[in-house]
Formats: structure tokens, sequence, C-alpha cells
């Protein structure tokens, strides 16, 4: 199911928390929407599932204009931040509640006993919860409700599936697990869907694209790997990539780049004029081209996190583990230009 | 739904609607036999009676059917006013209801007796004081309204302070302490609380009548209770409210040198505050409101409370001066409607920390 | 006795380190805390029981003094006398018509009063009012004047172009005056309802939104079952109370007219008081108990298949 977003708005009182989105989102992809919190996406979501007003624009799910429709007649599927499970059934029951309302779509008619047997057994199967039908939502643990969530959200055969943050209670570890499981069950029932994170490494690790907002405002809709590699603005920059990037204030003119206190960057550009130049961690390579004396290092056991200081700015760079690093040591360093991007010094947007 | 739920429902349905016509049966007594000794007769006498009454049921159910018909072509603004409207509407009327009976009750005290029945209107065409005037009636001198009221509060008051007393010591004994039988005699607590009031009274009134408290001017049946805090109501509320202490503060108490009565008195008093008030608040109440207790075991019209001196001023003379009636029973309830008003919130609250919790 | 004990059996210097008393001894204060009432127990509440139910086996008459045993004729008297059983078809009748009444009523107010009503406290204390004051005499007066034959009520009935209705003295609406003063005070039950129905948490009802629940079937499968602790709670507290009903009849109707108002306690009372014979009152007494027994017994029986604990999660 295509959705398209047709100058999407909502306001509260005087405050805008979404302002003219248009989107599209293509059938049977897995887009994340990502932003700090306030940036208007759990609104957005909200408001495609007909839980929010709109206050202008339009919300189509194919060729339906839905945009008016309560949320019982959209065939959604919602899972809840905090899963909403119906504490007082049991899970299969839970699963089972979208059928007990709804028409079967292939007789016209209500849902038999057995069909809905079978279309519980089914989704549990496809979320691998078969084991706890019987239990109540409260006997189980945080990835168990979830996954129950996403039954019941599934059951239906829904054109659209919506997630609201559904990894922000879970455990580190159960995080990463529970994301491929979302991408796996995506992928096998093909479901458009659409969830909303303020995490950048999960909207990253799963999803086909990534509308990323602020402030009710689309910053840059691409791939993950494209919006890391290619920000179009440095709120995109700043929002991927751990540890973020760092920024300098520098002035390029004659093919050369200096910083305020007039060092010089081993790097090269045609541009001339004051910019801020953003500069990823792992845009610094071992070279002749700076020499460094770090201040900090951390270390991640795969790398090492090292800090040193240009022209009064903190910067972060990626280490090689091979060679222990320590505080104090002197480094030189060089830089490649695929990672430093130049953004205008007031609007932000990316130059080059 | 199981069968044994189904069974409970038709059950219920064929015993009401059995008392419901059970109620035109007539009891076999010189009297002569109406026309309506019947079932079928008095149904259909019923049915004539109420035959406006399922007029406006009608109306009623038309009005819905509209009402849905043309919610469901309206948009979403204009689904929200209906709704909010038809709320406001339902509120304000059984609003009205539940409130109407007792402005009405405050003006009749101030209309003339013929007045009263004649206008529905809420305030008085000439507001005239006679019906206090009347209310002053001392019945030959041994009672009147002041006396019935000082007498009510003469075991009101005591009662309130030894039921929150009694039911604090017990309470903490239940909830604060282990000790062999412990379960067993707090099972036994909590199957008093169904034990109605109904089956005691009578050996109660012979075993009072033999230690000389019926008729006390001490009102000794209804006070010394109290002080055994056989209200089991207020010792369950406040075993739940107990519940939430933790019981390391009794532990820090201890260590810090208190003894157990210490402990009472200066930790967990001051945290059971608001419940020891909430239960004070409900005993004066229900105490103030006290009728079977005072009609067996108060004789002399000089000790009646307020509740058995408005009974007998609307005994006295039936029909004639109701302004004076409704004068006595105003005055009767001032007090607890003064205290009601003053505690609001601890009663709210009160209701729902006995109950919430199952 | 505890190994510290008989430590200081031998050492005494270590029993002064201890100060208060022993767990053990500790457990017993305790027992005696809890004397006072323990013995109201035994004498206000125990020995009484137990009394009439002795006193319901014989013929005991406050008047002469006189006692016989008579074995079950005072039982067999309860139910075949036929002012006995139309008592109890009559407390019957005001119980299965009270109680539902005023849950109903109870659960429906507090379901529009949870909507974002502007005045919400007033309308709480509106409705409230009702039940502080309801059970005293003086409500039952008021409600006796209100609806008098040339009462309150019936110069409204007449105004809208009824005939106006002897309430009080008509046996079809006598009971159902006292059952509505009950009724009007529904106030204590809406306030707590009010409160379980205000801990259903939003989302659920969300989620069933999109789950294609219409209003109604959420409030069936989601509202009813998460307050049904409240329902269960009320519905026991209520039909225990009704049955008790005393004050009303008593003022209102004297259990008239024709023994149509006539409730259990009334009966009760007036064969004690009245007829002297306190024999047959305490077995009428105790076939009223054993009825709310087996009443709340049911009640709590039923539980099981009805009413959701929130932590109360285990197997079933």
């Amino acid at each position: 199911m295509k959705i398209v977003l047709k100058d999407l708005t909502k306001r509260f009182d005087d405050a805008v928390a979404v302002d003219r989105l248009n989107l599209t989102f293509e059938d049977g992809e897995l887009t994340g929407l990502l932003g700090p919190s306030g940036c208007g996406k759990s609104t957005t979501l909200y408001m495609l599932a007909g839980l929010e007003n709109v206050t202008e624009g339009e919300i189509w799910f194919g060729e339906q204009n839905v945009t008016a429709a309560m949320p019982e007649e959209r065939n959604i599927g919602l899972v809840f931040q905090n899963y909403a499970l119906y504490p007082h059934m049991t899970v299969a029951d839970n699963i089972a509640f979208p059928l007990t309302n709804i028409r079967n779509p292939a007789t016209g008619k209500r849902y038999t006993r057995e069909e809905i047997r079978e279309e519980v057994q089914r989704t549990a199967k496809l979320v691998q919860i078969e084991e706890y039908l019987r239990r109540k939502p409260g006997q189980l643990s945080g990835g168990q409700q979830q996954r129950v969530a996403i039954a019941r959200a599934l059951v239906k055969k829904p054109k659209v599936l919506l997630l609201d943050e559904p990894l922000s209670n879970l455990d580190a570890r159960l995080r990463i697990e529970m994301r491929q499981e979302i991408r796996r069950i995506q992928q096998e029932t093909k479901v458009t869907t659409i969830f909303v994170t303020h995490d950048q490494e999960e909207a990253m690790s799963i999803t086909d694209r990534i509308v990323l907002m602020k402030k009710g405002v689309v910053q840059q809709i691409a791939p993950a790997h494209e919006m890391y590699m290619n920000p179009c603005n440095e709120f995109v920059a700043s929002f991927l990539g751990n540890p973020m990037i760092s920024y300098l204030s520098v002035r390029a003119g004659e093919g050369r780049i200096a910083l305020e206190d007039g060092t010089s960057l081993p790097l090269e550009t045609g541009l001339s004029g004051s910019y801020r130049l953003g500069i990823r961690p792992e845009a610094w390579v071992p070279g002749d081209g700076l020499r460094v004396t770090l201040t900090r290092v951390e270390q991640r056991g795969q790398d090492q996190i090292i800090e040193f200081a240009l022209a009064g700015q903190k910067i972060k760079a990626i280490a090689d583990a091979a060679t222990v690093l320590r505080a104090g040591d002197s480094i030189s360093l060089t830089l490649r230009e695929n990672r430093c991007y130049f953004f205008d010094e007031k609007t932000g947007a990316r130059v080059r | 739904m199981s069968i044994a739920m189904i069974v409970f429902l038709v059950l219920s349905i064929v015993l009401l609607s059995m008392g419901i016509y059970g109620g035109t049966v007539q009891i076999p007594d010189a009297a002569a036999v109406e026309a309506g000794a019947t079932m079928p007769g008095a149904f259909a006498q019923s049915v004539a009676q109420l035959r406006n009454f399922y007029l406006m049921l009608g109306a009623l159910v038309l009005f819905i059917v509209v009402y849905r018909f043309l919610f469901k072509r309206a948009n979403l603004k204009v689904q929200h006013l209906m709704s909010t409207t038809i709320r406001y509407v339902i509120l304000i009327g059984v609003g009205v209801f539940m409130v109407y009976p007792l402005l009405w009750m405050v003006s009749a005290t101030f209309k003339d007796n013929n007045e009263i029945f004649s206008t529905l209107s809420l305030i008085p065409s000439r507001p005239t004081l006679d019906g206090y005037r009347a209310a002053m009636n001392d019945y030959g001198g041994d009672i009147n309204i002041w006396r019935a009221m000082l007498n009510t509060y003469k075991y009101v008051l005591p009662r309130v302070l030894f039921t929150v007393i009694s039911s604090t010591i017990t309470a903490y004994g239940f909830g604060r302490f282990r000790f062999r039988g412990r379960n067993a005699l707090f099972a036994l607590l909590m199957a008093t609380l169904f034990l109605p009031q109904v089956v005691l009274n009578i050996p109660q009134f012979l075993m009072y009548r033999k230690f000389g408290w019926v008729d006390s001017p001490y009102y000794l049946a209804l006070i010394v209770p109290s002080l055994f805090a056989q209200e089991t109501y207020f010792v369950y509320m406040l075993i739940q409210f107990m519940r939430n202490i933790p019981r390391e503060l009794d532990e820090a108490a201890k260590i810090d040198g208190c003894n157990i009565m210490q402990t009472l008195v200066l930790v967990l008093v001051p945290m059971l505050w608001p419940a020891m008030v909430s239960a004070g608040l409900f005993q004066f109440m229900w105490s103030s409101n006290d009728f079977m207790g005072p009609l067996l075991y108060v004789n002399s019209p000089a000790r009646y409370p307020a509740t058995l001196f408005v009974r007998m001023s609307m005994d006295a003379d039936t029909g004639f001066s109701w302004n004076r009636v409704m004068a006595v029973s105003l005055i009767s309830i001032v007090p607890s409607l003064v205290v009601f008003f003053l505690a609001q919130s601890q009663f709210m609250d009160g209701v729902t920390a006995g109950a919430v919790k199952g | 006795m505890t190994k510290a004990d008989g430590a200081s059996a031998v050492r005494p210097d270590l029993r002064r380190r201890r100060r208060g008393l022993s767990k053990l001894e500790q457990g017993y204060m305790g027992f005696f805390l809890i004397l006072p009432w323990l013995i109201g127990f035994c004498v206000f509440k125990l020995y009484p029981f137990i009394s009439s139910l002795v006193y319901s086996f014989t013929d005991y008459d406050l008047f002469k003094g006189a006692q016989h045993f008579v074995g079950f004729q005072n039982y067999i008297d309860a139910f075949t006398k036929s002012k006995n059983v139309k008592a109890l078809q009559v407390t019957f009748a005001y119980a299965f018509m009270t109680v539902p009444l005023k849950l109903i009523f109870a659960l429906f107010i507090a379901y529009i009063l949870n909507f974002k009503i502007k005045g919400v406290g007033l309308f709480r204390t509106a409705y409230y009012v009702p039940s502080i004051l309801g059970g005293s005499v003086a409500i039952a007066v008021l409600w006796k004047a209100l609806f008098k034959s040339d009462g309150v009520v019936n110069t409204i009935l007449t105004m809208l172009g009824f005939e106006s209705i002897n309430f009080l003295a008509d046996k079809s609406w006598a009971l159902f005056i006292i059952c509505l003063l009950r009724v009007w005070q529904f106030g204590s039950a809406m306030v707590l309802f009010l409160a379980a129905l205000k801990g259903v948490p939003e989302d659920l009802y969300e989620a069933a939104s999109i789950d294609g629940a219409s209003k109604a079937r959420q409030f069936v499968s989601i509202t009813i079952p998460l307050i049904s602790p409240v329902i269960f709670y009320n519905l026991v507290t209520q039909l225990v109370q009704a049955f008790q009903e005393f004050n009303g009849p008593y003022i209102i109707t004297q259990g008239g007219p024709r023994n149509a108002t006539t409730l259990i306690s009334l009966i009760v009372y007036n064969t004690a008081f009245k007829d002297y014979k306190v024999g047959m009152s305490s077995a009428m007494a105790w076939v009223m108990f054993v009825i709310v027994m087996v009443l709340t017994l049911i009640s709590f029986a039923s539980q099981k298949k009805w009413v959701y604990y929130s932590d109360d999660d285990g197997r079933g």
C-alpha cells in the first residue's frame, strides 16, 4: 500500500508540530521516522493512525483519502510504545481481538472460531510466540510482550504497520535482537511499515529509508547510507553517526583551508570564504598532516576514541586499536576528503 | 458466560418478577377482596396507570433512534458538539433530580403550610418563620429540638472518639504483629464485616437490658461497644492503610528506643492520620443518622436524640404542619451537612481508599 | 530460644546489650493490642450471635418471659405463614430492583463524568450529598412529604397532565418509592466507579480503536473487565445493605400499604417488639442472615469467572 502525505500540517493552538509534510511511502517499504523529541514524528504517526486530527493537508492510502477516516476504518496495525496489551485477556485473545471486530475479507462474513484460531496460530508463529498463547501479558517479558503487540497489529493483515518507538523500553541486548526481528517480520509480510524512533543507530540498521525531522519539518529523506555520507545540512550530519561529527570554523581560499588560529588543515578545496567544516571521526587517519596532542582516549575494544583540541575546539576521532594510545601522546593525522563536509555558516546547509 | 452465570441471571429475573407481581398479592385478612387482588388484574391496573409513562418511554426511544441517525451523518466537529451537549444535559438533569429534594426541603421550611404543596417554586411567595417557630415546640417540656440535638451529640462524639482510638489500636495489633492464631482471628474479623446487625439486635437488647443499659442517661448501649472496636469496617480500612506504611519505619522507631505504644503514637499515627480522620468523619455521619440504635435503647422522650425526635414530630400531627416537620428535619441534618462540606475531600478519599484495592 | 539467649544465660553481660522485647514477645504484644476487640467480639457479637440461634428454636416471649424448646417450628412458620412469605418476596423484589438500578446509575454517571467535563467537582458533590444524608430519618421524612397524595411529585404530575398517583398507598408503587430512596443515594457507589474508570489506561482504548472496536465494544470488552473488582465490591456491599433496609419502610410507610413494603428487617423488629415473639423473630433474622450469606458466597464464588485482579495473572 502506497502512502502519500500532502501538505500534512498539525497545529496545537499556536505551536506548529508538523509543518506541511509532503512524503511518499512506497508499498512494502520499511521507513524510519527519525528525530529528536518534539520534532513531530510521533504526531505524524498518530495522524497516520487516525488517533490525532489533521489540521490541514491530506493522507492517502493508495487510492483512498483517509484523512477524515476513523482509526477503525483505516485497516492499520499500530504497535504502541508500551504495547497497550489488554491485561485481562490471554495472549491468544489479545491477538484475536481485532478479528472479532471486523469481517473476514475473504468470506465477507464475521470470522468463525476456527478461522480466528488459525489466524492467531499463523501470526503467533510469525512472531515466534506460540508457546505463550495461554499466558496473560503480565507474565511475559518485555520482548515477548512486544512480539504479542506486533502479532496483534499484523493479524488482520493490515495495509500499513505503524510502530511508535517500539524498542525504547527494551534493554540494549534485546533492542538489537528485536530490531532484527522487526525487519524479518516486515520482509516476510511485505507490509508497508513506518516506525518512529529517536535512536539513529536503530533507524540506520533496519530501514529502507530514513525520514529525518526537526521541529515539524523534514530535513532529509534518504536511505541510511546515503544520509550518512551525504548529509544535506548540519543537523542531519550531527544526528547520524556515533561519535558525533566535529565542527570547526574555517576560512578557505586559494585551495587551502585555515582555522581561526591560523593552523592549516591537510585538506584541499576549491571553495573560498568562511564556512563551518564538519569532520567525521573516521575522517582522521594516521599520516603527515597535523601533529596533535591527545587530551583523552576511550577504549572501545574494537577501536579507540581519541580527543584532541584544534583552535580551541574539541575534536573526536576514531583510531585503530592496534597501538594503544594514551592521553598526552602526540600523533600525526591527516584527513580524508570524502568524510568532510562544508556547511554555510549562517544556514547550516551543505555547500560541499 | 458460563451456565452458572446464566442460571443466576435467570433466577434473579424470575425472583424479581415474582417480587413485583407478588407485591400485588393480597394477604388473607378480614378486609374485603379488591378487584386488584388477582395477579392479571393487578397487572392490568398497573398498565392502565402507567399508560402515560409508557408514552413517555416511547418518546424517549424515538429520540434515541433519531439522535443516532443524525449523529452518523454529522462531521467530526458536530459529532463532538452533540456528544458534549447530551452529556451535559444528562448530568444536569440527574443533578437536578439529586438536588431538588434537598432544596425543596429548605424552601418548605420557609413556606406557609397551604403553599407548600401547591407550587413547585423554590422561592416562598410569602416567606415566614412559622415552620421554625413551631419547631421549637417542646412537647410538654420534656424535649425540644435543641435538647434532642444535644442528646445526639452526647453519644455521637464519644462514639467517634472511641471508635477511632480502639480501631486504630486493633488495626495496629493485626497489621504489625505476628502471633499465634492471628490469621484465624483476622478471618473472624473479616467475617464480622458480613454479619448483619439485624441478627444481633434482639440478643443484644436482652443482654443490655440485663446490664441496665437500656434507656441509660449516658447512652451506654450505644457507646460501650465502640470502646471495643466493634465497627469492623473501620478496623479493616485502617489495616489497609497501614499496609502502605513501610515496616522499616517501625523498626527505625524501635532502634531509636521507642516502645510499642510510642511507635504507634509518634510514628504511625501521624502517617495514619488521614485515614483516622476519614474514619472519624464517617462514624460521625453514621452515628448521627443512627435510628435503629436509639429506637431500641432510648425510651424516655427527654433523652430522645434527633433521629427519634424527628420521627416523633412527624407522627405527632400528620397532615397538618409540614413546614414544621421540614424545619425539624432540616435542623437535625445541618451539623452533618456542615461537617460534610468542610471535609469533602476526606470523604471522597476515604470511600475510595477502603474499596479500590478489592 | 535464640542462640543469643542461650549465650546470655552463660554470659549475663551479653543480655544487657539487647534492648526492647524479643521477636516472640513482640508478637504477643500484638495479641494484647487486639484483646479489647476480642473481648468485645465475644461479648457483643459472638454471644448474641449464638443466643439468637438458640432463641430461634424456642418460643421465648418477651412479655411472659417463658421459654420452651419448639424445634424447627419457627422456621416452618417462617416459610409458611403468609405474612412471612410475603416479607421474603418483598425483600427480594426490593433488593433485585434497587441494587441493579443503583449500580447502573452509578456506573452510567461515572462514565459520563469521566470525560473532560467542566465542573466535575461540583457534579460529584451534587451526586454524593444524597448518599451522605440519605440514611437519615430526616430524608425519609422528606421522601414522605414528596410522595404524598398531595405531595410535590403529584403536583408535578398534575402539571404535566397526568393523573395524580397515591404512591404511598398504592401497592404497586410503594415499594418502588422506597427503592427510589435508595437509588437516589447512588453517589457513594459512583465515586468508587469514577476512581476505577480513571485507573484504566487511555492507550488501551486507543489500541482497541485501532483494532476496530466500536465505543460500545470497548466498554464491554475493556472497561468492564478492568473495573470488575469495583463492580464486585459494590455489588456485594449494596446487596448486603439492601437486605437490611429498615429506616425507609419503617418511617415512610410503616410497612404498608397492606404489607407491600414490609421488608424482613421490619418483620423481625415487629415480631420481637410488637408481638413480643422473640423466638420467632430470631428465626426470621436467621433466615435473612442465611439468605444474605448464600448470596454473598455465590458472589464470591462467581468472582473467578468474571472479576479480573491485576495481581492475579497466574494460571487461569
